[in-house]
């Protein structure tokens, strides 16, 4: 079955029975008989309003921000974002008696079988899985970041990832005007961005355009001769350490990692509640490193043919007093064949949110978020 | 003052009217650090050495993760040679473990020979980092980066190769025009790339 949205089959029957043009089957539900079906099959089986999309269950976000507020100020904002791009939206307040009977503790890290059994329970076709990675409500220059990811629920597949993150200065304009204060309206600019790219219902996502190449990256990575060849068809990403004081900082570059490699494209990736039920079964915890007989094991049970793991050396978000106001990220990163042991590809890229600025404050990153996409994607770009 | 100078070229430099092109061409020679100590066993034939294991270094400097920030900026320089396969840092920390190796400083020839025996390699790397921080000169902060690496042989456990770089610091740049150049990082990896590329000339 091909890759997209479009393409999922519905196999519960907890709907209603009504007929549109959304419950056509995919493949003439965007021809231009479509309408035509639709009218025909209405009437001979009774006409009932097209109740929406196919099902998205929204799971409460991974808070890593360090702020307890962050994400009552984000989920609010998630499942009208859905509903505007046409699917029905099972909100995360309505999963908790499921997550509780389940003793799911990191409802963003859902394995493949729990993910099954939501689908089922709730006729959901994907389920939205995210982390809240930066929030901070600094007088007159909040901060937000958010990253999430698109399951299949049926199959457990990655189809989709986006992260986004602003501070109120990034929407500061001539004479200082246009800053957001608000939290609550910087959240809402930040989660209308993170899925502004989203499919809307019926239509394929789209995998990101050519990554960005950096120059003095090159220097610093190896890239072995064999992902030229016969490169890994599915990898996974491993828990980075955090050698940072920030904590979560290895959960947000695990993430970002996630969704950096969704978006370029290239691989199948394993999700990270593939990883977390692997590591479980295992009983292992791979943390920066990994030794050969863990690596073959997780590549087993995870079917990866490869892993990414690495460290975040640094991880500065320009809020602590004292330090700079402008983010710094630094990441060592390597991928490791989980046959051999062997190490495909190994890098490691730094970045200042002043590294890109042009003249007074044009071209600056000043939000983690998007300058941790930024390094990661030029370490993707390598590969 | 051209009589003083022992090479016959820079005399004739000088004594011409490119002068201010020599003047910089030796400010900008400052820019590169300092050459690599070197000591390489005369009779070890590194043709041999096909996969190398690189041990956790003595970190002497005052960031704490210098010496694991390092450790993985010579693999990476190691592997980019692309003469030599290096072993996963992770299987490496694991036989240190089993083996119940703790002290790397003082490991014996014979820990070393079990070491690359069970990682399957024919050079252990060892080595310290003296320094990896921004040194004050004048009024600016340069990087500098001190890097002390040894290889030991896998069948004797005799020190085959020995380098020290330092790179970056108190350049001529720096102190004149207060050019601090590259990143800490980026004088970290030329450092690494220098002390490596001893092993194979």
């Amino acid at each position: 079955m091909a890759y997209g949205v479009e393409h999922v089959v519905r196999t519960t029957g907890a709907r209603p029975a009504a007929v549109g043009i959304c419950h056509l089957p995919p493949a003439i539900r965007h021809t231009p008989y479509a309408f035509v079906a639709a009218a025909v099959l209405s009437l001979l089986g009774g006409a009932a309003p097209c109740e929406g999309g196919a099902r998205i269950a929204v799971l409460p976000f991974l808070n890593v921000s360090g702020d307890l507020q962050g994400p009552a100020f984000v989920m609010p904002l998630v499942g009208p974002a859905l509903r505007d791009r046409g699917y029905e939206v099972v909100e995360s307040e309505a999963l908790d008696g499921f997550l509780a009977r389940r003793r799911v503790r990191a409802p963003s890290r859902l394995g493949p079988e729990p993910l099954l059994t939501l689908g089922r329970e709730f006729g959901a076709d994907f389920a939205l899985l995210g982390s809240v990675d930066l929030f901070a409500d600094i007088a007159g220059n909040p901060q937000v970041g958010v990253s999430c990811r698109l399951l299949e629920t049926a199959t457990g597949r990655l189809i989709w990832a986006n992260a986004a993150g602003f501070t109120g200065d990034d929407f500061t304009g001539f004479m200082g005007l246009g800053t957001v204060t608000a939290p609550e309206v910087l959240a809402a600019r930040t989660v209308a961005v993170l899925f502004q790219a989203f499919p809307r219902e019926g239509v394929r996502p789209e995998v990101a355009g050519p990554l960005p190449r950096s120059r003095s990256l090159a220097r610093r990575v190896y890239r072995s001769p064999r992902l030229a060849t016969e490169p890994p068809q599915r990898l996974a990403v491993l828990p980075f350490e955090n050698g940072t004081e920030r904590r979560g900082a290895g959960l947000v570059v695990d993430d970002l990692m996630l969704v950096g490699l969704v978006r370029a494209g290239r691989f199948t990736v394993a999700d990270a509640g593939v990883v977390q039920q692997t590591l479980l079964a295992l009983g292992v915890a791979p943390y920066g490193a990994i030794d050969l007989e863990t690596l073959r094991a997780v590549g087993r049970t995870a079917g990866v043919e490869a892993v990414i793991l690495g460290r975040v050396t640094d991880y500065n978000e320009g809020l602590r007093p004292g330090t700079s106001s402008s983010p710094s990220i630094a990441i060592e990163a390597r991928m490791l064949d989980t046959q051999t042991g062997e190490i495909l590809w190994m890098g490691a890229q730094e970045a200042r949110g002043e590294d890109s600025q042009i003249v007074l404050e044009f071209g600056k990153i000043k939000s983690m978020v998007p300058l941790g996409m930024k390094v990661i994607n030029e370490l993707i770009g390598t590969l | 003052m051209a009589a003083l100078l022992p090479c016959r070229a820079v005399q004739q430099i000088l004594s011409g009217r490119s002068w201010v092109l020599a003047a910089l061409a030796l400010a900008l020679a400052g820019c590169g650090g300092i050459a690599p100590t070197t000591y390489v066993h005369p009779n070890y034939d590194f043709s041999r050495v096909k996969r190398v294991a690189v041990l956790p270094l003595d970190n002497l400097s005052t960031d704490q993760m210098a010496g694991e920030k390092m450790r993985v900026v010579i693999m990476t320089e190691l592997l980019s040679t692309g003469i030599v396969d290096v072993v996963e840092l992770g299987q490496v920390n694991r036989v240190l473990t089993q083996l119940n190796i703790q002290n790397i400083r003082g490991m014996s020839p014979d820990e070393f020979k079990r070491v690359a025996a069970t990682v399957a390699a024919q050079l252990v790397v060892i080595g310290s980092v003296e320094s990896f921080d921004r040194v004050q000169v004048g009024g600016v902060q340069a990087p500098e980066v001190t890097l002390t690496l040894r290889g030991v042989e896998a069948e004797s456990g005799s020190v085959v190769w020995a380098t020290s770089v330092t790179e970056g610091g108190a350049t001529v740049s720096a102190r004149l025009f207060g050019l601090t150049g590259d990143s800490l990082s980026e004088v970290a990896r030329r450092a690494a790339h220098d002390a490596v590329a001893t092993l194979f000339r």
